[in-house]
This record gives C-alpha cells, sequence and structure tokens, in this order.
C-alpha cells in the first residue's frame, strides 16, 4: 500500500492516543494516568481497591485496542484470553475501549437433537450461532423466567451445535423440565457465554489432569476435545470421571475412542459401587485416585468440574500437590448458579 | 468485598518506604506472584491458622494474599490502619496466629533465595501492622 496510508495508520492512533471508550462516553487520558483513574476523573463508578495490581477489585474488559503487558501480570492465561485487565495498572499507548462486565449475549434457538445419556441425564443439542470456548457455560431459560447455568461440551469449530449434558434434579424447576418435557423443534433462550475454565494455549507439552463428577464431564468433554482436536495438545492428558455409581457414567465409548486416536490421553473411569462388570471401570474414591494418579501437581494444568464440594476439595488438593494456582481451572456447579 | 469503592487514602509513612526497595529488588508484581503459591500452600498446611484461610473461595483467598505479600514487601497500596483493623476484625486474631503468619513469610522469603537484610525489612513492615491486624 502507499507510504501516506501506512504513515497515517501509524499516526492516527498516537495522534488520538489514549483515549478511552467506557459506557457509551470518552474519556482522553492524561499523560500516565491509568484508565482507573481517568474514569474515576470522568465521573464513573469503577470499582477498585488497592490501586496497585494485586486485588484485583479493578478487573474490567477490553473489547477493543491493546492491553499493555503490566495491567494483566497476575492474570490467569484464561482471563487474559478473555481480553481482562486491571484498569489500574493500566497506562495504554493508544485508543482502548473497555467495558465493566463482557456483554452477555441473548440468542433463542431451536433443540435439534435430545438423546438419553443415562438415567438421570439427557443431552440437548441446540443450534445457535454463538463466539464461545469449550468449557464455557451459558444460561438456559425456561419460559423466560426461571434460568440455570450449564456447561457447553461441544467444540466451536468442530461441532456446529451447542451440546449440554443435564442431570435431572428431583423437584428441580429447570432440570425435570428440560429432561421430560422439552422435545425437539421446541425454541429455548440462552445467554452468554461466561466462566474462565477453557483450554488456553500456554504449552503444549504440558501435562494436564482434568477431573469431573457427573455432568461435570460436559465441560471436560469440551475442553480435552478443543485442546486435541483444536489446538494438538502433546503434552500427556489425564482424564478422571468418576459418579457414585457405575451406571451413571457415560459417553465411555466416545472417550475410548477418543484415547485410541490420541496416545497422548489415558481416560478413568470411576465409580464408589460398581455393578456393571465388564467395562472399564474402577471402583475408587476419586480424591485418592487423584492423588496416587498424580501425586506431584508440579507443573500441571488443572481443570476441575461438578458438583461444588468435589470441585473445592479437589481444588485444595492438588494445589497442596503443587498445582499452581493459575494453573487450576474449575466450575462449580452451585445449585441455582 | 472488602475495599470497593473505597475513597483513595494518604499512603502511611516510612517502613514501608524503608522496604520499598524489597518489593522492587524481588522484581515487582511478578515476585508477588511467585511468592503467593508458596505463601498460601505454607498456610493452608498449618493447623493453627488454616481454618482462616481455608474459605469458601480458594481464588478470592489467594488474590487477598497477594495483597497481603504487596503489603508487606512494601509495594503499592492503600491500605489504612482502619483497613487492616477492618480487614481482620471478628477474626479474634492472637500473637499466636500473627506469629504463625509472620514464620510463613520469612519461610517464602528463605525460599525464594532473598537475603536477611531484605527479610528483616519485610518482618518489619509486618511487626507495624501488628496491632492493627489484632485489633489491640
Ligand atoms: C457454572 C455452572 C455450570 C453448570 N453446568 C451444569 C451442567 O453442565 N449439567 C448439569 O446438569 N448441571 C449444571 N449446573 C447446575 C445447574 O445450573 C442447576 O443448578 C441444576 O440443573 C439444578 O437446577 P434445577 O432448576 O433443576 O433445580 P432447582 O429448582 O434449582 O433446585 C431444586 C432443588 O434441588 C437442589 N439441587 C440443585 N442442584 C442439585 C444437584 N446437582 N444435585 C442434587 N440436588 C440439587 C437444590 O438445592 C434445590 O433444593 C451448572 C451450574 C453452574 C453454576
Ligand atoms: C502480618 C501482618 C498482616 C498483614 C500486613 C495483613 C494484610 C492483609 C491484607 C492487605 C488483606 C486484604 C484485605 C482486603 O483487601 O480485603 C488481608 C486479609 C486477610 N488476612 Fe491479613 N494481614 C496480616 C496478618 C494476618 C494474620 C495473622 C491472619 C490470621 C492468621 C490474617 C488473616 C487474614 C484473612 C483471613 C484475610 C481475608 C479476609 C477476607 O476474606 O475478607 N492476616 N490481610
Ligand atoms: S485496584 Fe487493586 S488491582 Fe486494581
Amino acid at each position: 500500500m502507499s507510504s501516506i496510508s501506512s504513515w497515517l495508520t501509524k499516526r492516527l492512533p498516537s495522534k488520538r492516543a489514549k483515549t478511552i471508550e467506557f459506557a457509551g462516553s470518552t474519556t482522553s487520558l492524561q499523560e500516565n494516568e491509568s484508565v482507573l483513574d481517568g474514569l474515576l476523573r470522568a465521573g464513573h463508578q469503577i470499582p477498585y481497591g488497592c490501586r496497585g495490581g494485586s486485588c484485583q477489585s479493578c478487573m474490567m474488559q477490553c473489547t477493543q485496542g491493546d492491553i499493555p503487558a503490566p495491567a494483566q501480570q497476575g492474570l490467569t492465561a484464561a482471563q487474559k484470553e478473555l481480553g481482562y485487565f486491571l484498569a489500574c495498572s493500566c497506562t495504554p499507548q493508544s485508543a482502548m475501549a473497555v467495558a465493566l462486565k463482557p456483554p452477555a449475549e441473548k440468542v433463542i434457538a431451536p433443540i435439534i437433537d435430545k438423546q438419553q445419556l443415562n438415567d438421570d441425564v439427557v443431552q440437548l443439542r441446540v443450534k445457535a450461532e454463538l463466539a464461545y470456548r469449550a468449557g464455557q457455560f451459558v444460561k438456559l431459560f425456561r419460559n423466560g423466567v426461571v434460568s440455570r447455568s450449564y456447561s457447553l461440551a461441544s467444540v466451536a469449530g468442530i461441532d456446529d451445535y451447542l451440546e449440554f449434558h443435564i442431570k435431572r434434579v428431583e423437584g428441580g424447576k429447570f432440570s425435570t423440565w428440560a429432561y421430560d418435557e422439552l422435545a425437539i423443534g421446541d425454541e429455548i433462550a440462552l445467554e452468554g457465554p461466561s466462566g474462565e475454565c477453557f483450554y488456553s494455549v500456554t504449552d503444549p507439552q504440558q501435562p494436564m489432569l482434568l477431573a469431573g463428577l457427573g455432568t461435570g464431564l460436559a465441560p471436560l468433554y469440551g475442553i480435552v476435545r478443543d485442546a486435541l482436536l483444536n489446538h494438538q495438545h502433546q503434552g500427556p492428558i489425564q482424564l478422571v470421571i468418576g459418579a457414585r455409581t457405575s451406571e451413571q457414567l457415560y459417553l465411555l465409548s466416545e472417550l475410548q475412542a477418543l484415547a485410541s486416536s490420541h496416545s497422548n490421553l489415558t481416560v478413568h473411569c470411576i465409580a464408589q459401587h460398581v455393578t456393571a462388570a465388564p467395562r472399564p471401570i474402577e471402583q475408587a474414591n476419586i480424591y485418592e485416585f487423584c492423588q496416587q494418579l498424580v501425586p506431584d501437581c508440579k507443573g500441571y494444568k488443572v481443570f476441575l468440574c461438578g458438583a461444588d464440594s468435589f470441585v473445592k476439595k479437589l481444588k485444595k488438593q492438588c494445589f497442596l500437590a503443587g498445582a499452581n494456582m493459575a494453573d487450576i481451572s474449575a466450575d462449580a456447579f452451585v445449585a441455582n448458579g | 468485598m472488602f475495599g470497593l469503592f473505597k475513597k483513595k487514602e494518604e499512603a502511611a509513612v516510612s517502613p514501608e518506604e524503608k522496604a520499598a526497595s524489597v518489593f522492587d529488588k524481588l522484581g515487582g508484581a511478578p515476585a508477588i506472584d511467585a511468592a503467593v503459591d508458596i505463601f498460601y500452600r505454607k498456610v493452608l498446611a498449618d493447623d493453627r491458622i488454616s481454618q482462616f484461610f481455608d474459605t469458601i473461595d480458594m481464588e478470592a483467598q489467594h488474590v487477598k494474599q497477594k495483597a497481603f505479600l504487596t503489603m508487606a514487601f512494601g509495594g503499592p497500596n492503600n491500605y489504612s490502619g482502619k483497613d487492616m483493623r477492618a480487614a481482620h476484625k471478628g477474626m479474634n486474631l492472637t500473637e499466636v496466629h500473627f506469629n504463625a503468619v509472620a514464620e510463613h513469610l520469612v519461610g517464602t522469603l528463605q525460599e525464594l533465595g532473598v537475603g536477611q537484610e531484605d527479610i528483616d525489612s519485610v518482618v518489619t513492615i509486618a511487626v507495624s501492622v501488628k496491632d492493627d491486624v489484632l485489633n489491640q
């Protein structure tokens, strides 16, 4: 291209340098002023605490422009990938557009498939255009009133639908409706995605431990395929899926097929009570099992999904076993979340 | 969360300035990231004090420990004595708890290969907020 236009593109950003777009208005930063200070000076309400880059109260999301490296110091790889930054530590060299919360997208989409995965869990597939990372979750709505979070088991770029695994909770407002009544062809409203539990490319050789209980498999099924199929992860991957009884484990043949075609993936299926004999299911306590499988978590990337108490307990166990906090991603399925 | 929408207060005076160099010498914010995992692991494994830190949300606690270390290392922060009182109020902290934390602070610094002189100035900062932390 002509030298004039390259001159212009080099010139323009610095000429309009350091303007911050936020909540529909534009603020010009003064010399060496942080995004936080500039926005506060302009009268915006931005939460903050230490102003020193350590408390993370002032975390915002960049929707346009470049984030200077110091503004992402201490954030997880997932947070960086989502464009999160600390406003107090951000003195940009060029214009940025920023937001307090990721703007949620709401779409209405048809159910295109519904399958029973086991006695309690139903698989729903929804045809929708949504930019997401495998392992994130969306809010699903029942008649626009009741909403619950469900993890994405599908992988963008591989599956042309969104997939959910929903466990029927007796007396549950959403899950019983989804399980008993929702049918192929029905439309459902969904909002999202959110969540920071997804594969981010940092080191393709890093060993990984993924552990899930019950429908905690849903996000892990997305994450493990994203790592292997979209990002050609090379390091060893241990996928541990657990349930109370062996009948509650599902997707076993799909997982075995995935493991046969990827020598770095090992799938471990464990249950507290094993009844169905011929399957490759071990009777074990999932905490002890993980402890024995990976006694030293140092250097591991860890993904933990499922019931709240399970996630908390195993997170602590993995941290004490040497995993860095920033390398542990977790989705706790808190009730009514 | 504690500290939201807080007015900016004038930074307190001397011990911080004295050890400001420790924060910088260690390498600033990235060093805190390295230190906080070591420190938090020690604290969680210590029965004398783990109950205070073994709470609902490990991530949030981890971030608070970062704030703690930044302050102890003399890094940039805006905590006042009043803030420190508020942050530790209702925990009924005693000398035993304080000493345990100080011990792990020193242990963490030693593990990172920090020299004795710098460790001493970090301890000076910790001691300077002791009364506030213990709400005495
Ligand atoms: C980030 C996130 C991701 C999630 N991903 C999934 C997913 O992929 N698949 C999935 O099935 N669920 C997932 N959940 C849980 C889901 O959001 C609902 O909480 C769950 O389906 C129950 O909703 P409900 O409306 O049927 O029950 P509610 O009407 O909310 O609750 C009915 C009763 O059941 C109790 N209860 C709620 N959940 C459970 C449970 N799991 N076991 C036993 N009792 C329960 C409640 O405390 C209440 O007493 C996720 C939650 C979060 C926060
Ligand atoms: C050595 C001096 C100490 C300093 C400089 C210090 C500093 C801090 C700071 C800066 C915070 C974060 C406040 C916030 O922004 O919310 C904090 C929180 C906390 N501190 Fe300390 N602290 C000290 C000693 C202790 C001791 C002895 C204990 C208990 C054994 C303790 C337990 C806690 C806990 C549990 C929190 C989190 C509170 C919450 O969850 O809101 N601290 N401390
Ligand atoms: S205000 Fe504490 S990290 Fe920005």
